[in-house]
């Protein structure tokens, strides 16, 4: 019986430590909601692995949203503050980075209301030289694509950066990037097609077509 | 994530943007904006934490009250109904009382005609703490009837023969019988040395006298002398039944 002996044989091919799908690792780092919840029983440390955990992600969504160093800084601290105040009230009903990169939208959108000197950096600003590098090493070639990158994100436009930097920084999916804009769906989707389209576009026109790039080699599609 | 990916010819690739972006997005919070932050989560943590326990403070003393208003009910209502005002003697003062009670039952049977020159005493704790009492003990060693009293001032001072005596006995009978003597006159010898061997039901001597035909022989000799023959006589017959060789 063939098929007896491959069943037979197949718990040798298995991997050695298989993981079950519902079983947490015992030394999984606690839940964003946890660590809210001790938070508000009174353990600072809860907060600061918290607060170490997504600080970075949103020092730079809004640092792309705004331009503006001390715009940013305001405003990062005014979420923060947010956060806290809202330990009481807190509940888990979705994921906490939604939670907190709604609270981060709101706060800038708040902020731009009540100053207006933020400002979005023109082309002039980021252009790489007119004259390209007679020789470009690859370091120089990468280093030339994200000035274009970060040239291309400043110009995009403010509501396809938001759903950029939503996916990129927060990692939040299109059904969590319409829940924190307050968009549909489609919307939110048809926006970060948008602004990916446009990314690459401005990436390519800007490399000559990107034929020879450097930088490409090796690298891999996703959808 | 399920975006569509609109690859032309001459295109990077999704990851390939992404990974530029990465490399792009480095900049990190400042290190005194991080200090800030975190001090204010934690500098918010008492002033919240304190209003959600207030109710802390006036639960305990609720508790407090409800404790002393429950102990003072179930003293007022509990066996006797009151708290006891007069304060239990002490074993040492019980031994007092009952040496007293015994000088007052000597007395009663009229063993004694002695003067009354001790003062009155007013209450339980004057005829327990005053010294006037103790002079009529210590009278008997020095009395007409020395070796009597000797023996029986030994047998009083031993703990073991006066203190079982009085486990039995109610507080107000020691109050009573504390009271009496102090206001009664001092006795003589001659009742000290009968008082030590009188019985309690009124035989004449009681069974410490009676073990031994000397001492018994005494007491018969101090119900004589005390104006006792019938019962003196009594006791001798009884006596010459006991011990018929002791003569």
């Amino acid at each position: 019986m063939p098929n007896d002996t491959a069943m037979l044989a197949r718990p040798a091919s298995l991997p050695r430590l298989a993981t079950v799908a519902y079983a947490r690792p015992m030394n999984a780092a606690p839940d964003d909601s946890v660590l809210m919840r001790r938070y508000r029983d009174g353990d600072p440390a809860a907060f600061d692995a918290l607060y170490h955990r997504h600080k970075d992600s949103l020092y730079r969504y809004l640092a792309r949203m705004s331009y503006d160093r001390d715009a940013v800084d305001d405003v990062f601290q005014e979420v923060w503050g947010k956060i806290i105040n809202a330990r009481e009230t807190y509940k888990p009903t979705a994921k906490f980075r939604t939670f907190l990169f709604r609270v981060a939208r709101n706060c800038f959108i708040d902020h731009l209301r009540r100053n207006e000197r933020h400002r979005q950096p023109s082309l002039d600003d980021v252009e790489p030289p007119a004259s390209p590098v007679p020789e470009p090493d690859e370091q120089t070639e990468r280093a030339l694509l994200r000035r274009r990158l970060d040239a291309a994100l400043a110009d995009l436009p403010e509501a396809q950066r938001d759903a950029w930097l939503l996916h990129e920084e927060a990692g939040l999916n299109v059904d969590h990037i319409a829940q924190v804009t307050g968009v549909n769906r489609e919307t939110a989707k048809s926006r970060l097609r948008y602004a990916i389209d446009k990314l690459r576009t401005a990436l390519a026109e800007n490399s000559g077509a990107g034929a020879a790039a450097p930088w490409r080699a090796g690298a891999g599609e996703s959808a | 994530m399920n975006e569509p990916s609109n690859k032309r010819p001459g295109d990077i690739a999704e990851a390939e943007l992404r990974d530029l972006y990465r490399e792009l997005a480095v900049e990190t919070t400042p290190p005194a904006l991080d200090a800030r932050i975190l001090a204010d989560a934690r500098a918010a943590l008492p002033a919240r934490r304190v209003p959600s326990r207030n109710w802390m403070r006036p639960l305990a003393v609720a508790a407090t009250l409800g404790l002393c208003v429950a102990l003072v009910v179930e003293i007022g209502t509990g066996p006797g109904g009151s708290v006891p005002m007069v304060p239990e003697p002490l074993p040492d003062t019980r031994e007092d009382v009952g040496n007293a009670a015994r000088e007052s039952r000597a007395q009663k049977m009229g063993e004694t005609k002695a003067a009354k020159s001790l003062p009155a005493a007013s209450s339980f704790s004057d005829a327990v703490a005053a010294p006037a009492e103790r002079p009529a003990r210590v009278d008997t060693n020095t009395a007409d009837a020395p070796a009597y009293g000797a023996r029986e001032r030994d047998a009083a001072d031993a703990p073991s023969a006066a203190i079982p005596r009085q486990a039995d006995r109610s507080e107000a009978a020691l109050l009573e019988e504390a009271v009496v003597p102090a206001t009664a006159s001092a006795p003589d010898a001659t009742s000290a040395g009968a008082r030590l061997s009188v019985d309690d039901d009124g035989r004449g001597c009681d069974e410490h006298a009676t073990r031994d035909p000397a001492r018994w022989l005494e007491c018969i000799e101090a119900l004589e002398a005390a104006g006792e023959p019938e019962r003196a006589a009594s006791e001798r017959r009884h006596r010459r039944a006991a011990f018929p060789d002791a003569d």
